[in-house]
């Protein structure tokens, strides 16, 4: 199927909260109560539709584990998109996001998007993390924040589509030089088609201009 | 079969009663795993490997020949399990409690001897700790072994199979993956063509099979058939194991027409769908050919394959270290006496049996064109070979094993080619050549192990029987007619 535009999406957050799941829910929509670890790293794929333009997101799911950090730093670097999970009912999954969010920003773009997820809010009996305390961490350090659950599928289909929505957004703004795959963005035949050259231009003349 | 297959008693000695009631097969195998295969030659192995180490025997046959039955230390399981609680420790056991369940292994039992394991390990080896892909391994290792042998055993296969794999910066995982991209590139050009096309790393689709050793890509009964191989040859057949794979998955990967169809869970499938021979086959076959292309081309593939390797060791430190805002010392850098000794032994170990096979095809390069097959020995050549073989301490049986193989083959060419000569000419004379042919095919290969048999002996120990060399050389030159026939026939009609 052509798409107007391919983003592509990194997941990360400590192992263990739920990365793969989320990824499961998103693209087959459903839920595995025991899901093998990753090791490495998986991707997934699906299409959404955003101002009815088809749009083709390619998602990177990453290893949580410390030792795995070097390897998955590699691939922040072609990313448009970044989902950071936490886990509302471990602490510690919550106070390692710091060093996730330093990674993510000494090795990604400057433009990457970042959305904060924490994750199963189906475990609320449980819960150790305040929604409060994830939304000032998401303002503190300018994220977009969303809690969801990758078992009752709350909030998933949001998570990745609100991210795609501001990656979109900045698209038309010109911030981003479209014709550099280096940002995780790809334009497809379909936005060919429909004229958005304009954007690639307009980007073209940013990026000269030193915005990275 | 009396042998219980996770067995209790698979670790002791079997008592003479006991033995006699195995198999043919199984006995042959219990007698390898006395002496960890010493003497056999790799293709002997490979041969035996085509159907399998017997399911009652394999803990057994691991543990000897990937080395890990010399490492055990009695008693140091338990030390292992029983030792003082710290922070690390603490830290890696949370890791393995929320690992154990996402390990594919469901009973309740198994789960408690992996969680055993994994801690005895991590206790064992500190500066490596518990890593993901280690749980899939020993998982794998217990479907088959005794706790405290799958315990050594993963510790052999963290050392000397996967070594830097599950250190800090990961390099070894690195290193194997650009090796494996590397010969894909040679072996299989229009796959690797095919990932790049798609913008999909090699390394994103191999890390998880080095990680896990296969166990969490490869369904159980063809995982078991796999580390039959890798525990009885070598870790040098890792690469190879990833090969099959990719042939395997050849079909799937030049059908994609975008990136998602090669996620794990699509581009696997082919992996988990193949009965478990197509995929030893298809391992023991690129092990063939590897061979034989390393004879041919072997300096230039050598030195591709090394300088992969330095460069992106050297790479992979280089960006280790630029990365490393981690405190402490770097755990690749300082492994630990035992890691060192065991790899310092099966580095000897390697060593010696290159050196072996070395000489042995040495002897056979010498002996070849004068061959016994056509009844003109060249003692001169064959004392040569011999000799050198002698100096390199070749055992005689390797030798004389991989000889016969050889002439067999041989002979059996001969006869193949006078019989197709036979089948394109329909007159009955050439078929009476053709048995001829055959007949003295036979014949020759009879009286070669003839000599052979009178020979051995004696070569290997002071020097040749001349006598017994001379008879026998007599019997084979009086069917010097034979020999003029089969030529005729093997010769094309015209």
């Amino acid at each position: 199927m052509s798409y107007a535009y391919l983003f592509k999406y990194i997941i990360i957050g400590d192992t263990g909260v739920g990365k793969s799941c989320l990824l499961l829910q998103f693209t087959d929509k459903r839920f595995q109560q025991v899901h093998d670890l990753t090791i490495g790293v998986e991707f997934g794929a699906r299409m959404i539709t955003i101002d009815n333009k088809q749009i083709k997101l390619q998602i990177w799911d990453t290893a949580g584990q410390e030792s795995f950090r070097s390897i998955t730093r590699s691939y922040y670097r072609g990313a448009a998109g970044a989902l950071l999970v936490y886990d509302i009912t471990r602490r510690e999954t919550f106070n390692h996001l710091t060093s996730w969010l330093d990674d993510a920003r000494q090795h990604s773009n400057s433009n990457m998007t970042i959305m904060l997820i924490g994750n199963k809010t189906d475990l609320e009996h449980r819960r150790a993390v305040s929604f409060e305390e994830g939304q000032q961490f998401a303002n503190e350090h300018g994220l977009i924040f969303l809690e969801t659950s990758a078992k009752t599928a709350a909030n998933v289909e949001e998570a990745f589509i609100n991210t795609a929505r501001r990656i979109y957004e900045k698209i038309q703004q010109g911030v981003f030089d479209v014709s550099n795959e280096s940002f995780g963005i790809k334009v497809g035949m379909a936005a060919q088609q429909t004229g958005s050259v304009n954007v690639s231009i307009q980007g073209q003349q940013r990026s000269s201009s030193g915005c990275c | 079969m009396s042998l219980n297959v996770t067995g209790e008693d698979d670790r002791t000695e079997l008592t003479a009663e006991q033995e006699s009631d195995l198999a043919p097969i199984e006995k042959r195998w219990v007698q390898l795993a006395k002496t960890a295969g010493r003497g056999e030659s790799e293709s002997t192995l490979r041969s035996l490997l085509r159907t399998g180490v017997p399911p009652a025997l394999r803990s057994r046959v691991w543990m000897a020949f990937s080395g890990a039955a010399a490492e055990v230390q009695p008693g140091m399981y338990e030390q292992l399990l029983a030792g003082k609680n710290s922070t690390r420790r603490t830290t890696n056991e949370t890791q393995i409690e929320l690992d154990i369940p996402r390990s594919g292994i469901l009973d309740e039992a198994t789960q408690n001897r992996l969680r055993r394991v994994l801690r005895a390990f991590a206790a064992f080896r500190p500066s490596c700790g518990y890593v993901q892909g280690q749980n899939f391994i020993a998982a794998g290792l217990l479907r088959v072994m005794h706790e405290e042998d799958a315990f050594w055993l993963l510790a052999i296969i963290v050392e000397a199979y996967l070594p830097d794999h599950f250190t800090q910066h990961m390099i070894g995982s690195l290193v194997d993956s650009q090796v494996l991209a590397e010969l894909l590139a040679k072996r299989m050009p229009d796959v690797a063509a095919k990932l790049a096309a798609l913008e999909v790393p090699v390394q994103l689709l191999v890390m998880r099979w080095f990680l896990s050793l296969w166990a969490n890509v490869l369904p159980v009964p063809t995982l078991l058939r796999v580390y039959d191989l890798l525990f009885v040859l070598g870790p040098h057949v890792m690469p190879l194991v990833g090969l099959a794979c990719f042939h395997v998955m050849r079909p799937t990967i030049l059908a994609a027409k975008h990136a998602d169809e090669l996620s794990a869970s699509h581009a696997l499938q082919p992996l988990r769908e193949a009965p478990p021979d197509q995929i030893v086959s298809a391992i023991l076959s690129a092990i063939v050919t590897q061979g034989a292309t390393q004879t041919v081309e072997s300096p230039a593939l050598l030195e591709t394959t090394k300088s992969v390797c330095s460069e992106t060791v050297k790479r992979a430190r280089l960006g280790a270290h630029e990365g490393s805002d981690q405190k402490g010392s770097d755990p690749t850098t300082a492994p630990t006496d035992w890691g060192v000794a065991v790899r310092a032994r099966l580095e000897e170990k390697r060593r010696a049996k290159e050196a072996a096979l070395a000489a042995e095809s040495e002897v056979r390069r010498t002996m070849q064109p004068q061959g016994l097959l056509y009844k003109e020995v060249n003692t001169e050549a064959l004392e040569r070979a011999i000799a050198s073989a002698r100096a390199r301490d070749v055992n005689a049986a390797l030798l004389n094993e991989a000889q016969a193989a050889l002439d067999h083959k041989l002979a059996a060419r001969l006869v193949q080619r006078a019989l197709s000569h036979a089948m394109e000419d329909v007159t009955k004379e050439q078929k009476a050549q053709a048995r001829a042919a055959k007949q003295f095919a036979d014949e020759a290969a009879a009286e070669e192990r003839r000599v052979r048999e009178a020979m051995q002996p004696r070569l290997f120990g002071r020097g040749i029987d001349l006598m017994a060399l001379e008879r026998a050389l007599e019997r084979g030159r009086s069917q010097e007619d034979h020999k003029k026939a089969a030529d005729e026939a093997a010769s094309p009609a015209s």
